[in-house]
């Protein structure tokens, strides 16, 4: 996992580091701009190491608080049903990538080029491979705040429990954690005793930033 | 008639006329369905087809990229599915079999799948349209015999023929000339007329094999001058009455319907030739012959350099953006879409490997 700060990934500017990432990556998109948000619209080439072999058709507004605040994507030819099945948002028909937090920690940075080659790239990759074979290659999230959950769970290294997901934010949204605290684990042990290891290991890369935001999101 | 004819070219080959790329999407796309009625009836343990046959403007070459004004339009792509005589049951069972098969494999269809009276219809969420006429077929003594699934009928039918008759009209009606045929050129011409300005009268227009056959009808050849052969094609159009039938290969293709259909595209090849007609006069120059040739095909093509070469700026930005992607040299989506089936299975396999071995596939939720 990666430790995040809460200072913005991208100073150099948003528009010139997304122009760069897709100029190398993904040249069949045109950058431009609308209000704050950089937009990116053409055709995404889906292609693995031996080569392209598929193209999809989308609209991606970056806003400003990238990579905190998570791109909007859109496939727009309409070759993906606007079906929460193939994870498209029903009500705005936007793509949904994955649970957001995933990527800001597992990425190795939150770059423009991680994200194009990453979440969006994997997006398309696992619906052609679905087209094909309605399996998704990497698993899936069940929808809606389940999905969100089990995503946090993994990153906590925790079973799927939305309260011990909760308890577990809520220590690590503390500036500083106490050992004589109870243990999240619901074990009746204090912190110390118990996994006191576990959790100053998830604080080397989770800081309390991370942890609210979270923790918001999994108690709205 | 001032000479347009290389404009006129260029505009058949980068917007009228389908490119590869284009045409190896249909055979991807054609190629999906086919397995999903392969498998569909399998799965159904209904009796598997023997044969199909391409129809339509993909067999007879003569599909055409959506008007200027209706991109979102797409193409149709007819492919005859064959069954036995001993397997297939009645017309309308052996149809429904096939509707069947494809609604339990298909997953991004705007509708259900629909038995018409002569083919199944499949209407995808991206705009495309699938019919697929349903034959049986049996072995007589002069070859396969075909019937066509109609209504409540089997009607005998030879769809091979016709795409025979179409090819022949094109190798036999066209001037001789290295490369393409003409009268190939001209259909697509005028499909892409006839499309254009349904799409912009919002009413409907001859279309397919109607209009096909309406255009070969009407086929006036001027060797190495499409333009002035497009518009004396049109005025043998324009001569014609609407409610003359319209015959391909000796059978009568149109019907009641097609008769206002039919009216409204000579109406439009009356009002188009008055501008092309202007073109006889000495002082027609380029600017002259753009305007006329932009009334014909209310295509930006024929817009004001100018302004042409700002579009062409503003394209390169945009052009990626809409996707259209098509008429682009090279273009890595181009290059994917031309693949085969199996090279691109190949490549996605090894794509998602590669994906599951590095551990960092993304894992796609909804809420």
């Amino acid at each position: 996992m990666v430790k995040l700060t809460p200072e913005p990934q991208v100073p150099g500017g948003l528009f010139a580091d997304f122009s760069a990432a897709v100029a190398e990556h993904q040249p069949e998109l045109a950058v431009t701009t609308w209000k704050d948000c950089v937009v990116l619209a053409g055709n995404l080439v889906v292609s693995g190491p031996d080569g392209p072999f598929d193209a999809y058709q989308i609209q991606v507004a970056i806003p400003p608080g990238f990579p905190w605040q998570e791109p909007v994507v859109f496939e727009t030819a309409g070759r993906i049903p606007k079906i929460a099945d193939r994870h498209v948002f029903e009500d705005n028909e936007n793509c949904c990538l994955g649970v957001w937090e995933e990527w800001l920690f597992k990425s190795p940075d939150q770059s423009a080029s991680s994200f194009l080659t990453g979440p969006l790239h994997d997006y398309f990759l696992s619906q052609c491979w679905y087209e094909a074979t309605s399996e998704w290659p990497f698993g899936d999230r069940s929808h809606g705040s389940l999905g969100v959950l089990e995503g946090f769970c993994e990153l906590l290294g925790i079973a799927v429990d939305r309260q011990q997901a909760v308890s577990h934010l809520k220590l690590l949204a503390r500036e500083n954690i106490k050992g004589h605290v109870a243990c999240p684990c619901r074990s009746g042990k204090r912190l110390r005793n118990c996994h006191i290891a576990k959790f100053t290991e998830l604080r080397e890369w989770m800081l309390p930033f991370m942890a609210k935001r979270m923790l918001d999101r999994i108690q709205e | 008639m001032y000479d347009f004819s290389k404009q006129i070219s260029s505009f058949h080959t980068d917007y009228v006329r389908l490119s590869n790329p284009q045409r190896a999407d249909m055979k991807r796309r054609r190629d999906i369905n086919l397995t999903r009625i392969e498998n569909g009836l399998s799965e159904l343990e209904k009796p598997a087809f023997k044969d199909t046959i391409n129809q339509g403007g993909y067999a007879q070459k003569t599909m055409t990229q959506p008007p200027e004004a209706d991109e979102e339009s797409r193409y149709d792509i007819d492919l005859g599915v064959v069954f036995e005589t001993d397997d297939a049951l009645g017309p309308r069972t052996s149809r429904n079999w096939v509707r069947d098969a494809i609604a339990r494999k298909a997953t991004n269809m705007k509708n259900d799948p629909v038995t018409k009276k002569k083919c199944v219809r499949v209407v995808y969420s991206d705009g495309y349209q699938c019919d697929f006429p349903v034959f049986r077929r049996r072995w007589t003594d002069v070859g396969w015999k075909y019937e066509l699934s109609a209504g409540d009928e089997w009607i005998d039918s030879d769809p091979r023929a016709m795409n025979a008759w179409i090819e022949l009209q094109v190798s036999a009606k066209s001037p001789e000339m290295s490369g393409s045929y003409q009268l190939r050129r001209v259909i697509r011409l005028g499909k892409f007329f006839s499309k254009t300005h349904a799409a912009r009268l919002n009413l409907s227009f001859p279309g397919g094999l109607v209009a096909t056959a309406l255009f070969i009808e009407a086929y006036t050849s001027d060797d190495g001058r499409d333009d002035r052969s497009f518009r004396e094609t049109l005025r043998s159009l324009s001569q014609r009455s609407k409610y003359s039938p319209v015959y391909a290969n000796g059978f009568q293709v149109s019907d009641d319907k097609d008769v206002e259909r039919i009216g409204r595209l000579i109406d439009q090849a009356t009002s188009s030739l008055e501008a092309l007609d202007a073109l006889d006069d000495d002082a027609s120059d380029d600017k002259k012959a753009r305007g006329a040739w932009r009334k014909t095909f209310k295509h930006s093509f024929f817009a004001e350099p100018v302004k042409e070469e700002a579009k062409a700026a503003m394209a390169l930005e945009t052009k990626s953006a809409v996707g259209a992607g098509l008429a682009v040299p090279f273009l890595a989506s181009a290059a994917a879409a031309a693949l085969s089936d199996a090279e691109r299975t190949e490549r996605m396999e090894s794509a998602v490997k590669s994906r599951q071995s590095s551990g960092e596939g993304g894992k796609p939720w909804s809420s």
